[in-house]
């Protein structure tokens, strides 16, 4: 006997999508609203401003006139698109086979997804509170054929029996508006008018008939409710993270971007999660009205992973950043993806600290800046202010060549007079060829002792005669 | 009791006579003659010490890096150097026997970046010991500074100019440098926590490392 589970589907249905992605949190603390293209009709609204009695479809003049405090937008398809995608994506961390069903909905074939879940309802479970902490609004049914999941989730939803009957009996109690039938609204109206208004009646009328005067697709979406038909197309990631968030309203202080890009982050999360990747660098392109896109970018190390650690990092650069304006959008790019490395149990407690290490470093390196973080070296040339140049971190010589010198030299050599010195051993003289250093490299070191400061120095003669103060042996 | 024994292991109490043999946690400083006069043996290893000096080149930096050397070989973790006066010379710090790529050198811009760097440094547990150039600290920011020095377990050694030794201060530690003469070093200790004040040492400070110096490799 057949497995129950063995031909299931799951339909996710988004129905403020839109309105959604435009205002983020905003959504869920005020009333907002989208127009349509047009500009003048409500296309979607939330919960808030429907409690004011705004319905989709109504005029955008008795909108205004039912609630005073509203934030307006305009509908974006693109912008509705491009989050369904990031929805898939997030969906993809579970779901092998999802495919887009514009614009409003997602299809996941789960049957074949249960063992390795360990069962259906702790598929559910995960996929509910990963979607959940994306912040959408969701209806969610299952059903036997891809379509009949998606209509259940669009006008029953919840519906969570994997009972055929059952579910064949929920279903020819929907009305034929509900059944997004691939018809005119004229023909659905005069379906309507030979009596056939719900699903029930249309199935116990004679095919053959239906097909005659309606078509071959009426008959092909209504078998679809019996025989599994794949919906949409078929997600796949997109090769590499590039995604832009536009605010709907201009931010000017650069403390407060880090809310829209804790969504951005997210994302990547979701993203870098379903690819079994980890990035090095994230690179932040702020746009502004006029002024030139202010980039911003945080280097990543192996102990920052997951959205919550990058995102005290990107806090720790906020607060270094001056905008020239006010931000419209955020773009985020991943750069130098690599594949995440086999997560190893620390055995021998020894990673720990080092993990601390790694952290302290990528915290300091978002709070001061990449460049004001550096490691000494002793590199191998003989002339000390060549040798001893600090490098970024993580790129010091292997080798170390050790001198019996000062531990501090100055930046730029200062002229002295060397009466006030006691020259206390030396000459040590360091000369490079000219064919190294054009005019060549000689000078002579003394250890000296300043006696009116009573301090130790480290000077040198020039081959001009000058003396320099070099270094001090602090 | 137990309130007793607190104090004593935490050296906010201890007895005339008996201090030197107090148990705290300690660095060997490389110096013997300075071990002696430091409760537990050497700089406190989970706490606060402050150095005051008149002008760089005393050996201020000389004092600490026998210890910080001996740190840098045998912990992985960072050494934060932030604000050095001047640029550090890798190759004259291996010859002392540093780990150079355990070194971070930072700088700050301001007293509030300053003072988040070193208590991050400290309180995040990334660092082996954090030593900093300080001028001018508000002494609430002194006072966060050794309550997470505390915390951490890590050394934080403070090199300030002797015009603010009077300045009050939470750390456990604070000597001043004055020297005498080439390689003399005179050492007097402004505050130590765990015994009396006002002890003073002469020292032998050696500008350079000698060859099989007194860092031990672990």
């Amino acid at each position: 006997m057949p497995s129950p589970y063995q031909s299931l589907w799951l339909y996710l249905h988004f129905p403020l999508l839109a309105l959604e992605a435009r205002f983020g949190e905003v959504a869920q603390s005020r009333s907002v609203l989208l127009t349509a293209s047009d500009g003048r009709t409500v296309k979607q609204c939330n919960a808030l401003a429907q409690a004011q009695g705004v319905k989709p479809g109504m005029t955008l003049r008795t909108a205004y006139c039912l609630v005073d405090n509203v934030a307006q937008a305009s509908y974006s398809a693109e912008l509705e698109a491009a989050q369904l995608r990031n929805l898939a994506v997030i969906c993809y961390q579970y779901c092998a086979d999802i495919r887009l069903c514009a614009p409003l909905g997602l299809s996941l074939e789960v049957g074949s997804m249960l063992r390795w879940h360990g069962g259906l309802d702790a598929f559910i479970d995960v996929l509910e509170s990963a979607i959940k902490h994306s912040g959408h609004g969701y209806q969610l049914a299952l059903g036997h054929t891809p379509l009949a999941a998606r209509l259940l989730a669009e006008n029953r939803a919840g519906w969570r029996v994997i009972d055929a009957p059952a579910e064949q009996q929920q279903l020819a109690k929907l009305s034929i508006t509900q059944l997004a039938l691939p018809l005119e609204a004229r023909d659905i109206r005069s379906l309507a008018a030979m009596g056939l208004k719900t699903l029930q009646q249309l199935r116990q009328a004679p095919r053959s008939e239906l097909g005659y005067r309606f078509g071959q697709a009426l008959i092909d979406h209504l078998n679809a409710l019996q025989k599994p038909r794949e919906l949409g197309e078929r997600f796949q990631l997109p090769p590499c993270y590039d995604e832009r968030l536009e605010l709907w309203h201009e931010v000017a202080a650069a403390d407060a971007l880090i809310f829209p890009i804790k969504r951005l982050l997210h994302g990547l999360d979701a993203y870098l999660n379903a690819r079994q990747l980890s990035t090095g660098k994230l690179c932040f392109s702020l746009a502004h009205r006029e002024a030139p896109v202010t980039p911003l970018t945080i280097q990543l190390n192996s102990a920052s992973r997951g959205s919550q650690s990058w995102a005290v990092l990107v806090a720790l650069a906020l607060e270094r950043l001056t905008l020239p304006e006010p931000v419209l959008i955020i773009g985020l790019r991943a750069e130098a993806l690599t594949a995440r490395d086999a997560i190893n149990e620390d055995l021998l407690g020894d990673r720990r600290p080092q993990a601390e290490a790694q952290h302290l470093l990528a915290m300091l390196a978002s709070k001061l800046g990449n460049q004001s973080i550096q490691q000494p070296n002793a590199g191998a040339d003989w002339r000390p202010a060549l040798a001893s140049r600090p490098v970024a971190v993580g790129q010091t010589t292997g080798a170390s060549y050790a001198r019996a010198q000062p531990a501090l030299l100055l930046a730029q050599p200062e002229p002295i007079d060397p009466t006030h010195y006691h020259a206390l051993s030396g000459p040590e003289r360091i000369a490079v060829p000219a064919w190294a250093q054009p005019g060549g490299f000689q000078r002579d070191y003394y250890r000296a002792w300043h006696p009116k400061s009573r301090s130790y120095h480290w000077i040198s003669r020039h081959r001009d005669g000058r003396w320099y103060r070099e270094g001090v042996f602090a | 009791m137990s309130l007793l024994t607190t104090l004593t292991e935490r050296g906010d109490l201890w007895s005339g006579q008996h201090w030197p043999q107090h148990q705290l946690a300690a660095l060997p400083t490389g110096l013997s003659d300075l071990d002696a006069i430091l409760p537990g043996g050497g700089w406190p290893a989970a706490a606060m010490t402050e150095l005051f000096y008149h002008c760089s080149g005393q050996g201020e930096l000389r004092l600490l890096l026998p210890a910080l050397a001996q740190l840098s070989q045998s912990d992985p973790r960072w050494q934060i150097w932030c604000n050095a006066p001047y640029r550090p010379h890798g190759s004259a710090l291996a010859h002392w026997g540093l780990q150079l790529d355990r070194i971070l050198l930072c700088q700050t811009q301001s007293e509030a970046e300053l003072s988040w760097t070193l208590e991050h440094s400290l309180s995040s547990g990334g660092s082996q010991a954090v030593l900093a150039w300080v001028d001018q600290l508000d002494p609430r920011r002194l006072r966060r500074l050794q309550l997470a020095a505390e915390k951490s377990a890590a050394p934080l050694f403070l090199l300030r100019p002797a015009r603010l030794q009077h300045q009050a201060s939470m750390a456990a530690l604070r000597l001043l440098i004055e020297p005498d003469s080439a390689e003399r070093l005179h050492c007097r200790v402004l505050k130590r926590r765990g015994g009396w004040p006002g002890a003073d040492v002469q020292l032998t400070l050696p500008l350079i490392q000698e060859p099989g110096g007194k860092v031990h490799h672990a």
